[in-house]
């Protein structure tokens, strides 16, 4: 036992409960925590903007994004694209049926945006124009890599110059949250997390509750791991002033000593709060989404997508593409193909069932716990930065030559996916998606840290492996490479839409949004990977842009005011 | 006589030839750093004054940064090996759940306690992940409050068991029922390795079984929360 008795006054003393008065190093190391925590709470008094939260939103597997963020066409004065099949948006009809595709644009605060965005979702607040989401969109296409590779090309998105920080590593650098940054689900090698200031990436592997995983370590332990808990808890004051004492005292020397004595006591924080709280928002936050999400991609009778049967007629004639005589027989095998779904292998649908039945019990997997996890972790201020994806799209399909409905996974890979059912199925797929989407914005606008609502200072990055290449006359797609896209939606962007990037045009497979170079850009040809990344670090806000030496940032802002220092281009070529 | 003349002809030529082999090593001499007076400035300057900054032009970064240093924390094998030091009886008492919560805890938390896996290893399967990722991970992270609370949750974990608290007091050898200031540093020791408690330590570990005591913990509680002060405070993790 210790010689020394101390007086309640000096345990006090000791604890640095006297108003941190007392010249000690463990009241110096208190008054630095406390005052840490102060000048955090002030800087966001006075209005000091966070950083940046970023959500790193997958699209892996490459899916057609022509319906939904791949303008390619955005300015009236543009040349008109040639048609080609895959990159159209909307169905044209006559006498109530399907006759063709078209490319339906129209235009939204003097920019050509794609169909999609003139349509409504029922969200909690109620029914809302997607269009609500365009004063904060950029679409940043042209870019490209020229090599095929499904992983390699999106770790050279996410991370285009090695020994550089990763995008969702840049937001985690800049971020000083509980948790650096997080993942789910597990991408495996679809990317790369590279943080400069040694942050680390939370990898969730739950199939269900990720939120629960990701504060596991806060839990409570099973009732028949508890007995050191419970002693923890029973002896609470004890504990609280021993754990003070030793987080002073113990190798006060070593430079690192206070970091992790102010982590541990944190955790500490964490673990006495608890995630009850989590329990009771995690499930009906999760149905929420569910129902929203699911109205969004169940939703029919939208004009010039669903609201007219969505069945072919054999004999119609689809495109300019197709030869303008053509014999009954022939425009049915075309149709066929064009009427079909698949990735590696193609399943031709039946040209009598009804397109719009498909997607009568559709839900895209891990949607609504995304958007869920998204919500509970910006919200309760535990990270800032995301990286999250979506599964394959589950349909009810009936065959060519077969009468009964069957479960369909059509995969992101989308190679055998004909246009005529990719218009609906994709502009189905991208309504869930938006919908919930602007659920989590409504969510993110009603929480105010400091002077600011949190999505005020969020950003949610689209990014898929590359865009698709298109095959001629529609009957698939394939992978472009030369032809990437990925958007922004962001509370920082607040005059948009706005599309960035230059895209050829008169190819002969049709207008497919090929890379054209920029004039005047710090990078010649088709710009490579690092100009998104150095575009979205710029829309980030980050303090210093690892990117731009490499790659200007196409958009930058100036006052506070978005600027675009390269508009996009349509450039006419060969 | 001609013998003679024909040897000093030749030694002219010698002479020559060892003359040109001087002057060319005297030539590449003056290819090396020391013998070049702005080299040599430069070397001695750099003991002294800083060099000039590289240009700040150069992509990728655009401006230059001061050298940043560290400190060393250790990472998940350290951990894994200093615990299963600590917990592992020498006996076969050792609880079968305690390399679970050693698993749980640390060995699966690379993300958290840095250094890859090695995917050509045997225990591959489990520390990957069975995801080539894990590979890459730094040899050391950065701490934060997440691997401090994986921290506590493996303490509170395994000594959830009265057998934990016995397979340490074994270890110790404590001479009285009761933590007493021997028995504290001895476990202090098993986790600090490098380093004793000074007295503030002590003492401070001391009024904490002291309130444990008032607090009417019995004997086996007393240990085990002695034990947990120390295993949860994070200085250990320091090199």
């Amino acid at each position: 036992m210790s010689d020394k008795k101390y007086s309640r006054r000096e345990i006090i003393q000791l604890s640095g409960m006297t108003g941190l008065s007392i010249e000690s190093g463990m009241d110096s190391l208190i008054s630095m925590i406390v005052k840490s925590f102060i000048k955090n709470a002030a800087a966001e008094e006075v209005g000091i903007p966070p950083s940046t939260n970023y959500i790193n939103f997958g699209l892996l597997g490459a899916p057609l994004r022509f319906q939904f963020d791949h303008w390619i066409r955005t300015n009236a004065t543009d040349p008109e694209l040639q048609l080609s099949l895959i990159t159209g948006t909307k169905y044209t009809k006559k006498n109530n049926k399907i006759d063709g595709i078209e490319n339906g644009y129209f235009n939204h605060n003097g920019v050509l945006v794609p169909h999609l965005f003139s349509q409504n979702v029922d969200i909690s607040s109620g029914s809302k124009p997607l269009a609500d989401l365009l004063k904060h969109m950029v679409s940043i296409r042209g870019f490209g890599t020229g090599l095929d590779g499904h992983p390699t090309n999106m770790t050279r998105q996410m991370a285009p110059v090695g020994g550089l920080p990763s995008t969702t590593g840049l937001a985690a650098d800049a971020g000083s949250k509980v948790f650096d940054a997080i993942q789910w689900p597990a991408r495996g090698t679809y990317g790369v997390f590279t943080s400069a200031k040694g942050r680390s990436l939370n990898v969730l592997r739950s199939s269900s509750s990720p939120a629960l995983e990701l504060l596991e370590g806060f839990a409570k332990p099973p009732a028949n791991l508890a007995s050191a808990r419970n002693l923890t808890e029973r002896n609470k004051d004890a504990v609280d002033l021993v754990k003070r004492r030793l987080g002073a005292y113990i190798n006060a020397e070593l430079p690192g000593s206070k970091i992790l004595a102010k982590n541990h006591s944190n955790a500490i924080a964490m673990i006495k709060k608890g995630t009850d709280n989590l329990a009771s928002y995690w499930q009906p936050a999760v149905d929420r989404y569910k129902r929203i999400t699911d109205n969004g991609m169940r939703a029919l009778n939208i004009p010039g997508i669903s609201d007219f049967p969505l069945v072919f007629d054999p004999n119609t004639i689809w495109s300019p593409l197709f030869e303008s005589s053509i014999d009954p027989e022939s425009a049915r095998r075309r149709n066929e193909l064009l009427w079909k779904m698949g990735s590696g292998t193609s399943v031709n649908l039946n040209l009598d069932f009804d397109l719009r039945t498909a997607v009568a019990q559709t839900s895209i997997p891990a949607l609504p716990e995304t958007l869920a996890l998204c919500e509970y972790v910006l919200t309760e201020g535990l990270g800032s930065a995301l990286e999250i994806h979506i599964g394959n799209i589950p349909l009810k399909i009936m065959k060519l030559g077969q009468n009964a409905i069957v479960d369909f996974q059509q995969d992101m890979d989308m190679h055998e996916l004909g246009a005529g059912a990719a218009v609906f199925v994709m502009n189905q797929f991208y309504r869930s998606i938006c919908a919930g989407l602007m659920e989590l914005i409504d969510c993110l606008r009603t929480k105010k840290i400091g002077n600011t609502d949190v999505w005020a200072n969020t950003l949610i990055q689209f990014n898929s492996e590359f865009e698709r290449s298109c095959r001629p006359q529609g009957t698939g797609s394939d992978h472009g490479y030369n032809q990437m896209v990925t958007s922004v939606i962001s509370g920082t962007v607040t005059n948009g839409p706005h599309a960035v990037g230059n895209v050829l045009t008169s190819l002969a497979s049709g207008t497919q949004g090929i890379a054209a170079p920029i004039d005047g850009y710090n990078q010649k040809g088709m710009p490579n990977p690092t100009m998104p990344a150095s575009t979205v670090a710029a829309l980030m806000k980050v303090e210093e842009n690892p990117f731009a030496n490499l790659a200007e940032p196409l958009c930058d802002f100036e006052n506070g005011v978005l600027k675009i220092k390269y508009p996009g281009k349509l450039i006419v070529g060969g | 006589m001609n013998q003679l003349k024909k040897i000093k002809k030749m030694s002219k030529y010698i002479f020559h030839v060892i003359g040109l082999l001087f002057v060319l090593v005297l030539y590449f001499q003056n290819c090396s750093n020391e013998s070049n007076p702005l080299v040599l400035q430069a070397e001695f300057s750099s003991l002294s004054v800083a060099l000039p900054p590289l240009p700040i032009d150069h992509p990728p970064e655009k401006t230059d940064h001061q050298t940043t240093v560290k400190f060393q924390q250790a990472n998940r094998d350290y951990v894994a090996a200093l615990m299963r030091d600590v917990f592992t009886a020498d006996d076969d008492s050792t609880p079968a759940e305690f390399e679970n919560h050693l698993e749980r805890w640390i060995v699966f938390r690379g993300n958290q306690f840095g250094l890859g896996c090695d995917v050509y290893s045997s225990y591959t399967g489990q520390d990957c992940f069975w995801q080539v990722e894990a590979s890459n991970l730094p040899v050391q992270m950065d701490d934060n409050p997440i691997r401090q609370s994986y921290i506590v949750q493996f303490c509170q974990s395994v000594l959830a068991t009265d057998t934990a608290v016995q397979i340490v007091k074994k270890k110790i050898s404590p001479e009285g029922n009761y933590p007493n200031r021997e028995s504290i540093i001895k476990i202090f020791n098993l986790f600090y390795r490098a380093n004793n408690p000074n007295e503030n330590v002590i003492n401070s570990l001391l009024d904490f079984d002291r309130a444990l005591a008032e607090n009417n913990e019995d004997q086996t509680n007393r240990w085990r929360g002695m034990i947990l002060q120390v295993c949860e405070s994070p200085g250990w993790q320091l090199f």
